[in-house]
């Protein structure tokens, strides 16, 4: 049973099988509002690590330091890019510019709208005024190397006319996987799995191959014969709960 | 020859254009100038007064603030770390650790010369939600570096880094500034 905290503040109680191994979680939130439109992605501290070594070489930092975490500004050395994160012990949030940074006052208004608070479970990122901000499209993603779990609140996600198959509580469909090349549709992993209950939609996506070649050449990566991709699809369709509570 | 009457006016008029020109210029930069310090009033720390207890005192360069709990491994070696440093780069510092109670001050008995402390007060001023965090702490109370310490942390690189905030530390001397961002 794994618990976390969706970024707007929701509880998010899961029971993932154990044949799918540990997952790393991720959040997102969108806030929407008059001239705001802005993504914040939540990922474990230390993942922004590779922004300064890999996604912006060369970027220019500059650190403001609150009570509990830290607020971060990269700026790309050709000012072609620039993010924001909110540093906290447990987890990181961000949100990209696609550009060079605001001006300081414009910063300093969207560092304002923005309450950030972290714990172990998950950190929130929520408005600090729901009147002019509305927050919409909240996530809550895990993912290993072999499956990846999307989880948004029942009232948010649009489901399907036609009736699932109804397990335990649940109903399930299943959706073919685009992947733009020729799958085998008769593997399990070659659809996508969609969960519904009454709190929560839970979208589960199977990886049946590395995506490169590199990946591949990776030592203890096995692409999962179709025995094992069955009984891993069973026990998700049969066996995932999820709650997603306030 | 003098200069006649429309020419004057003429004259007049674009005199008074360009001081108008000068003028809205020196109010564009002062407005300017404005954001930008309130920026960094609104970005900079809040004013987090740290107690006189944890402060340096007047012949020491800041104070090195541990928040430990006793149970986690980390909690050890950083201390140990700490320790380690305490007469070679980290010295001229006070250094303190702190517990959120007795029980967790108890547990982490360990045989050190760096003042203890459980104070709840002192716990609250210091503690931002993780444990162990490292704070360096100057004469006026303020925060001027702190750093979560992940099990994964490489202590070297951290007492290298301390230190050198201790030594960016002002001198007793300086009085109160404004909160102004760290450039890395």
């Amino acid at each position: 049973m794994v618990r976390r905290l969706a970024p707007d503040g929701s509880q998010l109680t899961i029971d993932v099988p154990d044949t799918l191994g540990d997952l790393e979680w991720f959040g997102v939130n969108r806030f929407a509002g008059p001239r705001l439109n802005r993504d914040f992605y939540v990922a474990a501290v230390g993942q922004e690590k590779v922004i300064p070594t890999k996604l912006l070489p060369g970027a220019s930092k500059r650190v403001f330091s609150r009570k509990g975490y830290d607020v971060v500004l990269y700026e790309a050395a050709d000012r072609s890019d620039s993010v924001l994160l909110w540093v906290g012990p447990h987890h990181t949030a961000t949100t990209w510019f696609g550009g060079p940074a605001p001006r300081p006052d414009v910063l300093s208004k969207l560092i304002a709208l923005v309450q950030f608070s972290d714990s172990p479970e998950g950190a929130t990122v929520k408005p600090t005024s729901t009147t002019l901000v509305e927050q919409h499209g909240i996530q809550v993603i895990g993912r290993n190397d072999e499956v990846a779990i999307t989880v948004s609140p029942a009232a948010a996600a649009t489901l399907p006319e036609w009736k699932g198959l109804a397990s335990n509580g649940r109903e399930v469909w299943r959706e073919q996987l685009n992947t733009g090349e020729e799958v085998d549709t008769s593997e399990p992993y070659a659809w996508r799995y969609r969960i519904a209950n009454t709190t929560a939609v839970v979208d589960v996506t199977f990886f049946s191959g590395p995506p490169t070649a590199a990946e591949a050449a990776r030592a203890g990566f096995r692409a999962a014969d179709v025995a094992t991709q069955e009984s891993n699809v069973t026990a998700v369709v049969d066996g995932l709960q999820a709650t997603w509570g306030r | 020859m003098g200069i006649s009457g429309t020419t004057a006016l003429a004259l007049g008029a674009i005199a008074i254009a360009v001081f108008a020109l000068i003028a809205t210029a020196g109010v564009y930069l002062r407005l300017k100038e404005m954001e930008r310090s309130l920026a960094d009033v609104v970005f900079g720390q809040p004013a987090q007064s740290i107690p006189e207890r944890l402060r340096p005192r007047p012949d020491q360069t800041a104070t090195i603030a541990l928040a430990l709990d006793g149970q986690c491994p980390t909690c050890h070696r950083l201390l140990g770390a700490v320790e380690a440093a305490a007469h070679g780069s980290l010295a001229g510092a006070r250094l303190i650790r702190l517990y959120a109670n007795k029980t967790g001050l108890q547990s982490h008995d360990v045989d050190t010369s760096i003042e203890s402390s459980a104070d709840s007060d002192l716990w609250t001023a210091v503690y931002e939600g993780y444990t162990p965090t490292l704070s360096v702490i100057d004469h006026a109370g303020r925060v001027v570096h702190r750093q979560f310490v992940y099990p994964d942390t490489d202590l070297d690189t951290l007492i290298t880094d301390v230190a050198s905030a201790v030594h960016s530390v002002a001198p007793h001397s300086a009085g109160a500034d404004t909160p102004t961002a760290k450039e890395a």
